[in-house]
């Protein structure tokens, strides 16, 4: 069956699958615990069997029996040649079909982890699939199903292997967790868009759960597939009944999903664990020679993945942000660092931009001194395991795109593919076997055309090529071709038109390299902005800017309302709208105050020294505005209206301001001391943040810490309290170990009879076991700490 | 084949409400600008960067388990009606642990010195919901192949110091995953170094016909 025999099979009515094979091989005796492929190979006739039973039934695709047959999964079990083994196991599977099934070499997860994770590279475990696809191919399958994948690079690995061994079809079907993402956190939508653009024939999931939470899944995944969907979820999930497993939904309940399942969108369908030939031909009773959907969407959506996200570009969406940092060129601390092979600033780069609002971050490696391949594998490397937005790849080298786009665990972007017949001939084809997407530049062997109709000529051109390869509109963006203005003052005029054109005729997706047009002129922003504003007003989809420039976000987000990209303005209305952080309507405080309720060193430091420039007492500042302001903080964190970091970050500026103002001050304030306090984390403790923002809150509210350390032995703790004639021990304990050494010190503050009161907290800690050892209060929390301690010294 | 198993450097997903909710984060009632969210969340990144997720665990049969203690392969009996009750149904356990490793660690204190406390309290919270995701992942990586087999991983686990599973039992967890050979110690007070490291056990329900042997089955077969 060739790949588009296979499509239109799919397409034309629901196809049935088998069900689950280790479970039908358990009841006809195979032992838990051996090696299954072993195991039928020594007892054929019993595979033979329950394929019969399952064509019987109305499947229309069996599975060979090497789930585990990959080359890594049957060494654990001591079992070699994986060759050989599949290729009987795939005989013994076209034996039992004959003519009247197809049988799929079944593919599965090795069981180990590639690199960075674990120890094989990925070229290592492509090989190990390899092996197996070999086996099963000279065994004679029809096609090939990659099953039970938990790991999506894994998948890719599998997929590939597949696609680099022959041109049968290829189904994938992921394992999800009950949250909907697999136990890497891959979401259905990312692994269906990166299995499809990658060559997959159909895509779906396996296992998981029950039919329930896969129905959620298949009508979620509908509007974005492109290939024909596949369900093959387990009979519920298992559950041990007298000694025996069972799964909690019987053939008919089971069934009972077919037609839901249709209606979602699925092509093909099936059963896995728990799951036999009962309940196939139940499912295929009901679904068997019904149509199924096709295409639902066929619009111009542009998807780009990573390993655990999507990034969705339509010309109705607001502008798509390509964070443009990535690129040594000009950065002369990027280039060194890359030279030293550092990826630290390139890592610091891409969350910068993330941050500051960046969807997919262009990276670029080509700089003198620097291997572009190597430097584009690496970057790529680096940042698809810790940053989850796409990359879209900026290079002229095939090889450095080829090498980058192997790993790369999702749909990455290519920046770019001319009418050049260079980049035709061998960038074109790199790119559509990684599947990835690329930006159309509107330039040839002839240059840059000056006018926008010639742009156009290109683009239209280039087109027809890239159809050839099975490209759409929805895998292209189409660069205006902006230059600087500093040279040809209409090349801005031109792109724009090029941009309408895309957007009002061509339907296609479109981007600028916002940059060049300010190239080589003072203020580069102001043009910069202006033309953003301009270019979104033609319909510009995305634009490679740097985001840390603010006035090219604020434009940007104004013009997505402008357009109504932004429906209702909320995402502009959430960025500018502030909440108030509860602050009484009406009541009017200084700008201190409100830089401390704010938690704003910066801002608190700057406002002192206004206010002291001003004439302002120092004293005035701490009673009038610091003092209320933390008192107010601390009565939002008591009503919930602030949580921990926000009290803290108040706490924080508050201390830069006393600090700061410590040397202005010449008498005491209403900040005084208002006690003095021991602070310790208990012998044998080693946990000390807890008591640490303890430390900082008390100081804030007036009183003199004391703070001991972690791990302070009693004694230590009994001879402080003496020298420094101390109120208040306050003592913290994470551990139930540790919590004991609280009632040591409370007995011997007992015992000496000291005039000390202790006040305990931490996380084993509660209030019975306070008034057990004899503490004066129990503090659940930092605020609370510091109200204790005022009750206990009088100074509430 | 050896007993205990290792998976490095994971990158294990993780819920950032999680995160929140342990900072007292409450939805109805916190008010927070979206300048504090985007800073609180980049320093959630980073803390993700400074883990370096280590998962170590080995499987082992379950001999008996009576009304308040659990007896393992190998003699090893952990005292608790508790975890009696929770693993009456298993004839095999998963002792496992996740640790965050040593640079988080002092990043934390880096912080909490440098005076940088909010931060430090976010990268504490988020280190410590990352580090349980990983027996999370763990535990979601082993289930997948015993569904397979007809067995059973219980859906929640049990970590010393809960109920009357006292922390002392940590020891135990301790030499059984040879901790101390992934540079992980134990204070006298049972608490382990990285400070944002977790062990657990969970159990595997499995049916009569088993093949069991002494150190728990193995999770390479599948369907």
């Amino acid at each position: 069956m060739t790949k588009n025999e296979f499509r239109e099979w799919a397409f034309e009515q629901i196809r049935i699958l088998d069900g689950a094979t280790g479970t039908q091989l358990q009841k006809a005796g195979m032992p838990i615990g051996v090696c299954p492929e072993k195991w039928v190979l020594q007892n054929p006739e019993t595979i033979i069997k329950i394929q019969k039973e399952y064509i019987e039934s109305g499947s229309e695709i069996i599975y060979t029996c090497t789930l585990g047959g990959n080359g890594l999964k049957l060494k654990e079990s001591g079992v070699e040649d994986a060759y050989r083994i599949n290729k009987e196991l795939a005989e013994l599977s076209k034996k039992a079909a004959g003519s009247r099934a197809f049988v799929a070499g079944d593919i599965a997860p090795t069981g180990q982890l590639m690199e960075p994770f674990g120890t094989y590279t990925f070229e290592e475990i492509v090989d190990v699939y390899k092996e197996q696809v070999n086996g099963l191919l000279d065994g004679g399958v029809d096609l090939f199903v990659i099953e039970t994948m938990m790991d999506i690079q894994e998948a890719r690995a599998a997929l590939l292997a597949v696609k680099e061994t022959c041109d049968l079809p290829v189904m994938v079907t992921m394992t999800f967790e009950r949250g909907g993402h697999t136990i890497n956190g891959t979401d259905p939508l990312t692994a269906l868009v990166t299995l499809q653009s990658l060559g997959a024939d159909a895509v779906g999931c396996n296992c998981s759960t029950g039919p329930e939470q896969m129905l959620e899944i298949i009508k979620k995944l509908k509007p974005f597939a492109k290939v024909p969907l596949v369900a093959k979820p387990n009979a519920g999930m298992p559950k041990l009944v007298n000694g025996v497993t069972v799964f909690d939904m019987g053939d008919d309940e089971f069934a009972g999903f077919a037609q839901p399942f249709i209606e979602a969108g699925v092509n093909i369908i099936g059963g896995c664990c728990g799951t036999s030939p009962a309940y196939i031909e139940k499912v295929s009773k009901i679904a068997k020679g019904r149509k199924g959907k096709g295409i639902v969407n066929e619009g111009s959506t542009l998807i780009l993945s990573s390993s655990r996200k999507t990034v969705t570009i339509e010309r109705t969406s607001p502008i798509c942000v390509i964070g443009e940092r990535i690129n040594p060129t000009g950065k002369k601390r990027l280039r060194d660092e890359l030279r030293k092979g550092s990826m630290d600033l390139v890592t610091e780069y891409a969350m910068d931009q993330v941050d500051e609002g960046a969807q997919i971050l262009d990276v670029n490696a080509g700089a003198p001194g620097i291997d572009e391949a190597a430097m584009l594998f690496e970057i790529t490397k680096t940042l698809s395991t810790m940053i989850q937005t796409p990359l879209c790849l900026d290079s002229s080298s095939p090889k450095a795109l080829e090498q980058a786009l192997r790993i790369y665990p999702g749909r990455a972007l290519i920046n770019s593919i001319s009418g050049e017949q260079i980049k035709l001939d061998k960038i074109l084809p790199v790119a559509a076997k990684y599947g990835a997407a690329f930006i159309l530049l509107p330039l040839d062997d002839n240059g840059v055309p000056e006018t926008a109709e010639d742009r156009i000529e290109i683009i239209k051109k280039v087109y027809e090529k890239v159809k050839q390869y099975g490209y759409t509109k929805d895998d292209i963006l189409v660069d205006g071709m902006l230059m600087t203005i500093a040279s040809n003052q209409s090349s801005s005029l031109e792109a724009l038109k090029v941009i309408k054109w895309c957007n009002e005729e061509f339907y296609a997706n479109t981007v600028m390299g916002l940059s060049n047009i300010s190239f080589g002129l003072p203020e580069r922003t102001w043009i910069n902005a202006a033309f953003l504003a301009m270019a979104a007003s033609c319909g510009l989809s995305c634009a490679i800017m740097n985001p840390g420039v603010e006035a090219l976000m604020h434009i940007k987000r104004a013009s997505d309302a402008l357009t109504s990209k932004d429906i209702n303005s909320i995402a502009y209305i959430k960025t500018y709208s502030k909440n108030n952080n509860g602050k009484t309507a009406g009541e009017q405080h200084n700008p201190l105050y409100y830089a401390v309720v704010d938690g704003s060193r910066e801002e608190v430091i700057s406002r002192i020294k206004a206010a002291l420039n001003e004439g302002t007492p120092p004293a005035e500042l701490v009673d009038n505005y610091l003092i209320p302001a933390i008192t107010y903080v601390g009565e939002l964190y008591q009503k919930g209206k602030y949580f921990l970091p926000q009290l803290i970050q108040s706490a924080e500026a508050m201390k830069s301001a006393m600090s700061f103002l410590q040397p202005y001050l010449e008498t005491e304030s209403a900040a005084g001391k208002k006690g003095r306090i021991i602070l310790a984390t208990v012998k044998g403790d080693i946990h000390d943040i807890g008591k640490n923002i303890v430390g900082l809150m008390l100081k804030n509210y007036g009183f003199e810490v004391f703070d001991l350390g972690k791990d302070v032995p009693c004694d230590e703790i009994i001879n402080k309290v003496r020298e420094v004639d101390a109120d208040i021990i306050a003592l913290s304990a994470l551990m139930t170990t540790t919590m004991e050494e609280m009632r040591i010190v409370a007995e011997r503050v007992k015992s000496e009879n000291l005039q000390v009161k202790i006040i305990v907290g931490g996380a084993a800690v509660d209030q019975n076991f306070a008034v057990e050892i004899g503490a004066d209060a129990y503090a659940a929390d930092a605020y609370a700490a510091v109200k204790e301690a005022e009750r206990l010294t009088g100074c509430c | 084949m050896k007993e205990v198993k290792i998976f490095r450097h994971i990158r294990v997903p993780y819920r950032k409400s999680m995160i929140y909710t342990r900072l007292g984060y409450m939805k109805t009632s916190t008010l927070i600008e979206q300048e504090q969210v985007k800073q609180i969340d980049r320093w959630i990144t980073e803390t993700e960067m400074f883990c370096d997720i280590i998962l170590i665990y080995r499987l082992i049969g379950i001999e008996s388990v009576c009304a308040d203690s659990v007896r393992l392969s190998g003699g090893v009996t952990f005292n608790s009606g508790a975890l009696a009750t929770f693993l009456q149904d298993s004839r095999e356990a998963v002792l496992m642990a996740s640790s965050a490793g040593i640079a988080i660690e002092n990043e934390i204190n880096r912080l909490q010195h440098s005076g940088e406390m909010a931060k430090a309290l976010v990268y504490d919270a988020a280190a410590s919901v990352i580090t349980d995701a990983g027996l999370d992942w763990l535990m979601a990586y082993l289930r997948r192949p015993l569904i397979q087999r007809g067995k059973i991983l219980t859906s929640s686990r049990f970590s010393p110091g809960y109920s009357d599973f006292e922390l002392s039992n940590q020891s135990i967890f301790y030499d059984l995953l040879e901790l101390s050979e992934w540079g992980i110690q134990i204070t006298p007070k049972y608490i382990l170094i990285p400070r944002k490291s977790v062990t657990a056990i969970a159990g595997i329900g499995a049916p009569y016909n088993e093949i069991q042997t002494e150190n728990g089955g193995d999770l390479n077969d599948k369907e």
